[in-house]
């Protein structure tokens, strides 16, 4: 199936953003948002493969070897840096709502509904 | 809202997000075929313009290095930002606890921590510096040697990062690698014509010193990435250690 990689990578975003929508842990919240976005590097890589392509990557390959699209790779480089610092912001966060609110239960912080 | 709720109302949502996703992607090339003339050209150009073996470095560091600056800041700001949150979290209280927080002592890890120190090093180094010619650079080798801080706190010396100057020359390493690369782009208006154009020589494809700029960029970048990771793992910690009952 050929679509199958891009069918893979909407139900990895819609599954990780269901995640977070019922999340009962802030750290479960931030684990389950890392899977929504894993969904990016998937669709990316995904539209850059070519059967038979070797890596982007001339060292030991004669120049006219079919390679993948090195373009999204790159693209994949700057998400996957995004992520993780979204990520570590996110973590450090987390410790500053358990240390102020004494709860990392989404649902139990009504001081920030007021 | 109950989170049982919030689950019912997402599932016609989310059904409707993926219909919408598979949809979008209908349009795409079929998956195996994928190619773009963007990409066709730097693998095709890229090794005789560039002297660039590995023709991810060149997209990253040299074609679309105006990017990779917003994406080192962010980093920089991400790691200032977990600094600034963390640190105001620790009172005099957790400072006194934190000081007579007994240091990780398991001997065997202990051990393991001690003996990985140097290929650590050596692998992150091997992988920055080869950025240019095979698989790696200065985001994956700097991350490899990143993971320093933590093989350092196995190792027991969890103490290190507590002393004054630990943190503070993370810190400086962090800027110096921000600025050595904001510096090379600078370098391509003072020598070339553009910012980031690449002002040396591209040099013989698969050699150590090859790729202009790339490399150093490489090593600016792997320098940052580093120092940034290093202080973002020894903030949580210190964090995590000190609200330890919390």
């Amino acid at each position: 199936m050929s679509v199958l990689p891009f069918v893979v990578a909407a139900w990895l975003f819609v599954v990780g953003v269901y995640g977070v929508v019922t999340s009962r842990h802030l750290v479960q919240l931030v684990v389950c948002l890392t899977v929504a976005q894993a969904s990016t590097y998937l669709l990316l890589l995904g539209i850059g493969y070519r059967h038979g392509a070797t890596a982007p990557i001339f060292k030991d390959v004669p120049a006219s070897t079919p390679v993948v699209d090195p373009v999204v790779q790159a693209l994949t480089l700057t998400d996957v840096v995004v992520e993780t610092t979204v990520a570590a912001l996110l973590l450090a966060l987390t410790l500053q709502v358990k240390r102020r609110f004494g709860t990392v239960d989404p649902d139990e912080l009504t001081a920030m509904r007021d | 809202m109950s989170r049982r709720l919030r689950g019912l109302l997402f599932l016609p949502l989310g059904a409707a997000v993926f219909a919408g996703l598979v949809a979008a992607t209908a349009g795409l090339p079929d998956f195996g075929h994928g190619t773009s003339e963007y990409g066709e050209w730097v693998a095709d150009n890229m090794v005789g313009a560039r002297g660039t073996t590995n023709v991810v470095a060149p997209v990253v560091f040299d074609l679309r290095a105006f990017d990779t600056v917003g994406e080192e800041l962010i980093l920089f700001a991400a790691a200032a930002a977990c600094a600034l949150l963390l640190r105001t979290l620790v009172s005099e209280e957790g400072e006194r606890r934190l000081r007579e927080l007994p240091a990780v002592d398991v001997p065997p890890v202990r051990a393991l921590a001690r003996l990985l120190v140097a290929p650590v090093v050596v692998l992150g180094a091997y992988v920055v510096a080869h950025g240019a010619i095979t698989p790696g650079g200065g985001f994956q080798g700097g991350v490899i040697l990143s993971s320093l801080a933590l093989v350092l706190v196995g190792a027991g010396r969890a103490a290190l990062a507590r002393r004054e100057g630990t943190t503070t020359g993370v810190e400086l390493a962090e800027a110096v690698g921000a600025g050595a690369f904001v510096l090379l782009g600078i370098g391509g208006l003072v020598f070339a014509t553009a910012a980031f154009e690449n002002f040396l020589g591209p040099g013989t494809p698969g050699d150590l010193v090859s790729g202009g700029i790339i490399p150093l960029a490489n090593v600016a970048v792997g320098i940052e990435v580093a120092a940034a990771f290093a202080l973002i793992f020894v903030e949580l910690i210190q964090s995590g250690a000190e609200g330890g009952d919390g």
